[in-house]
């Protein structure tokens, strides 16, 4: 996989509420990196990133019946944006 | 907001309306502002939703409305401003485009009401009628009013023409009785023309008890097609004669149709004949006094107008076409003398119309509600369970406006007639049939 395709696979959606307000938020693959992710914000968006946070979010678990099963977990990223850029594509 | 106004041909005006961008994005953030404030968006609390989200949810349809409700209420602002009196619906040509930070420019046409000027009634000829009832005119009344209450009075004689009698009768053809040919106690009025031909003539001069022998045939046009052109033998037998009895008019007889005497009774009928001969007249009057208003004044007709009142007319023979048994195909192939007639009274009742709407502002008339309801109970009158109507009345707005404009013609005519010289005619009561039946043909 090349540097590209993995970049455009590691995002996986952008993830918007009232706390992403002055930062972005996505969901990325688990196994995605801070620096990955730096990486491919700045490539797609065309902007510049000045700090990622991650963490990984648990899955909720989740009683159907007598089922008890839990969701995946997945990794959350803080993208910072450096000062005065936006993403254009997520503010109209 | 600009205006420009262009007259496109006769009374066709075309609106051309720009609203500068800063007016409309003005009023997009305040429309966004006020959705935002509702809105429930996933991730947010309700009323804490960012305006570019809100946008991103809802800013097309926001976009549409925003746009509609600009076009008309700018559209009004002009119309306001141009003073213009609009016929019919106004046309929007395409739905603008519209982009943030961009005018809003569209173009709507429509037909506007003619100028009629002040309505003319110089050289208009109006009459005032006074209707004289003679006493051979009531005696009539009253004559008619005896017939309606004829009693009939046992009597041992011969019959006459105009009697009634009673009998038993056995019908047959060929000397075999058929169905429905006989029976019993039956009452013939001698010169009512009820039986076939001949029937009622064999029963003159007949008396109680006596026995008769008729040989007739039945009409070739009988409605038993078996019995049709049959020659028939009938075995009558007269039980007895009836001759009628007409009331003597005194106060019993006015008491019997509810009058305390006989006096009062005629005045009451002279009263009756003169109100209803008032109204037939003053009818025929109003119509010969528009006619005459419509000719005295000349403009151009909306279209729109003429063509929804074309449509009405149409729907409305088609209707009675229906009633009257044709088949609903037979309606479609109008023929061209029809379209004309159609066009020449769609001419007429949309150029009344606008006329009547004129006088009505320059007069400044009021709808009368009270003579509205006088004039609806004045038409459910004789009919059986007058409430019901009533009530179906009103509720129907075409009717109710159909009864409303009558209403309000009457009173234009009546604004317009006060300021006018009139002459008085004086007519006997047995004319004004004949009258309002020459003016009707002429």
């Amino acid at each position: 996989m090349s540097l590209q395709e993995r970049a455009f696979t590691l995002l996986r959606r952008c993830h918007i509420t009232e706390k992403s307000i002055g930062v972005y938020i996505f969901e990325v693959s688990k196994d995605a990196t801070k620096a990955e992710v730096k990486r491919a914000v700045e490539q797609i968006f065309e902007v510049q990133v000045k700090s990622v946070n991650t963490l990984i979010a648990k899955g909720k678990t989740v009683i159907r019946g007598r089922m008890r099963g839990k969701r995946s977990d997945w990794k959350k990223a803080y993208v910072t944006l450096a000062d005065g850029q936006s993403i254009r594509e997520f503010e109209e | 907001m600009s205006v420009l106004l262009e007259t496109l041909s006769g009374l066709k005006r075309k609106l051309q309306i720009t609203v500068p961008a800063e007016e409309v994005s003005k009023s997009y953030q305040q429309r966004l502002q006020k959705e935002g404030a509702n809105a429930k968006i996933k991730g947010f609390r309700p009323g804490k939703v960012p305006l570019n989200v809100v946008e991103r949810y809802y800013g097309k349809h926001i976009r549409a409305q925003l746009i509609e409700g600009l076009i008309d209420e700018s559209f009004r602002k002009a119309v306001e401003k141009e003073d213009l009196r609009l016929a019919g619906q106004p046309n929007l040509e395409t739905l603008p485009e519209w982009e943030k930070g961009s005018d809003l420019a569209f173009s709507i046409e429509f037909e506007v009401y003619p100028v009629v000027g002040k309505v003319k009634t110089d050289g208009v000829q109006a009459s005032e009628y006074e209707v004289t009832v003679n006493d051979s005119d009531l005696d009539g009344m009253l004559s008619d009013l005896k017939k309606q209450h004829i009693e009939w009075s046992a009597i041992e004689r011969a019959a006459q023409a105009g009697d009634k009698v009673i009998i038993d009768f056995t019908g047959s053809i060929n000397d075999v009785p058929f169905d429905g040919g006989s029976a019993e106690d039956f009452t013939v009025v001698i010169g009512d023309k009820r039986m076939i031909p001949g029937f009622e003539d064999g029963l003159l001069g007949i008396e109680a008890g006596i026995s008769r022998e008729l040989k007739l045939m039945f009409p070739d046009e009988y409605h038993a097609k078996d019995l049709a052109g049959q020659a028939v033998e009938f075995q009558v037998t007269a039980k007895g004669i009836e001759e009628p009895v007409e009331p003597a008019l005194d106060d019993e007889f006015a008491k019997k149709v509810g009058f305390d005497t006989v006096d009062q009774l005629k005045e009451k009928a002279s009263e009756n004949m003169q109100n209803e001969a008032m109204a037939r007249l003053n009818d025929k009057h109003k119509q010969a006094f528009l006619d005459q208003l419509l000719d005295k004044h000349d403009f151009d007709l909306p279209e729109v107008l003429l063509d929804g009142e074309l449509d009405y007319l149409r729907a409305l023979s088609k209707q009675q076409g229906v009633e009257a048994g044709e088949p609903e195909g037979e309606a479609e192939g109008e023929s061209e003398a029809d379209k004309q007639e159609m066009m020449v009274q769609a001419r007429k009742r949309v150029k009344l119309g606008v006329l009547l709407s004129e006088i009505v502002r320059q007069y400044d008339i009021k709808l009368d509600q009270s003579a509205v309801q006088k004039k609806v109970f004045e038409l459910v009158r004789h009919y059986p369970n007058p409430n019901e109507l009533i009530e179906w009345l009103y509720k129907d707005k075409a009717r109710l406006a159909e009864i409303e404009t009558s209403v309000l013609e009457d009173q234009a005519v009546e604004a317009l007639l006060k300021d006018m010289d009139k002459e008085t005619v004086v007519m006997d009561y047995a004319k004004v049939a004949d009258f309002v039946q020459e003016e009707a043909e002429s």
